[in-house]
């Protein structure tokens, strides 16, 4: 009787697919934390997308988008969480001492404090493409494999959310803090938006 | 307190406070610069502003961060996991 082959196995080799979760570590912690501004759950996501991807390591492609897979994985185990939990809300109480203790007016330029606070008063949804694109450095077609949205919606939230921005930082003199929903002025919103 | 702003064709440069918290963000046309080690990362058709600045810096404050040694278990645990049968 002729022995039966093992089926063989449709992802990539487990080094090269362990080697290439590795180097995202520091972009999926990055896209992580800026989706749940805290940095433990943002850790937590981050291990649980790696260990979801390695359980499905068969189903990716080689020669695929690794990166958007991975970013996709770990975009599905923020929005799983969100809906357990209400975490979401809670800062890093590191990051939150830090904002507080950042004088707002004392800025002439941007006040990376100014954009993290402003970033996590955005839609979750211009979040995370600022996140992948203007952040991430992907490109539009990448985020809109990773959230499964169309190009143009991909760059009409990304024109949205940095024109949101835009009017959290410039209104009431560059303080985020004063600037809860009212967009404020236009400022340079107009020159933000994406083409 | 050392603040300056200057946004050029070639570059940008962003120097806030003197506030550690505060750092300096230098993009530069054409080629832009990459983060060490991250697969794949360009930045796309858009045009130099100050929040991108921001934003790639956030960025790469957190990935310029030491990875926790949790990470390293978890890829040495890895070889213990199996892999998901495909379903179809």
């Amino acid at each position: 009787m002729a022995p039966v082959s093992e089926p063989e196995p449709c992802g990539p080799p487990v080094d090269v697919f362990k080697q290439q979760m590795l180097a995202l570590i520091p972009s999926l912690r990055a896209f992580a934390r800026g989706l749940c501004s805290n940095r433990d759950l943002a850790d937590d996501l981050s291990q649980e997308a790696m260990a979801r991807a390695w359980a499905a390591r068969e189903s990716f492609t080689p020669g695929t988008n690794f990166r958007a897979w991975m970013f996709m994985i770990l975009r599905n185990e923020f929005y799983t969480t969100i809906r357990k939990t209400s975490r979401m809300t809670s800062w890093d109480p590191q990051v939150a001492e830090r904002l507080l203790v950042i004088p707002a007016t004392q800025h002439v330029g941007i006040d990376l404090a100014d954009i993290e606070r402003a970033m996590a008063r955005l839609p979750v949804e211009q979040r995370e493409m600022l996140l992948l694109v203007a952040a991430g450095g992907m490109s539009y077609e990448e985020a809109a494999a990773v959230t499964g949205c169309a190009l143009g919606t991909v760059k009409s939230r990304i024109a949205r959310g940095r024109a949101a921005l835009t009017r959290m930082i410039d209104g009431e003199g560059g303080s985020v803090a004063a600037t809860e929903a009212d967009p404020g002025s236009g400022g340079t919103a107009a020159a933000l938006a994406t083409p | 307190m050392e603040k300056a702003t200057c946004i050029g064709f070639y570059s940008l440069r962003l120097v806030a406070s003197s506030d550690a918290r505060v750092s300096e963000a230098i993009l530069m046309a054409g080629k832009r610069k990459q983060a060490m080690g991250e697969p794949g990362r360009h930045f796309p058709e858009l045009p130099f502003d100050p929040i991108v600045a921001a934003l790639r810096q956030l960025h790469d404050q957190i990935a310029a961060e030491k990875i926790p040694d949790d990470f390293m278990k978890l890829l040495e645990k890895l070889d213990k996991m199996p892999a998901k049968q495909r379903s179809n």
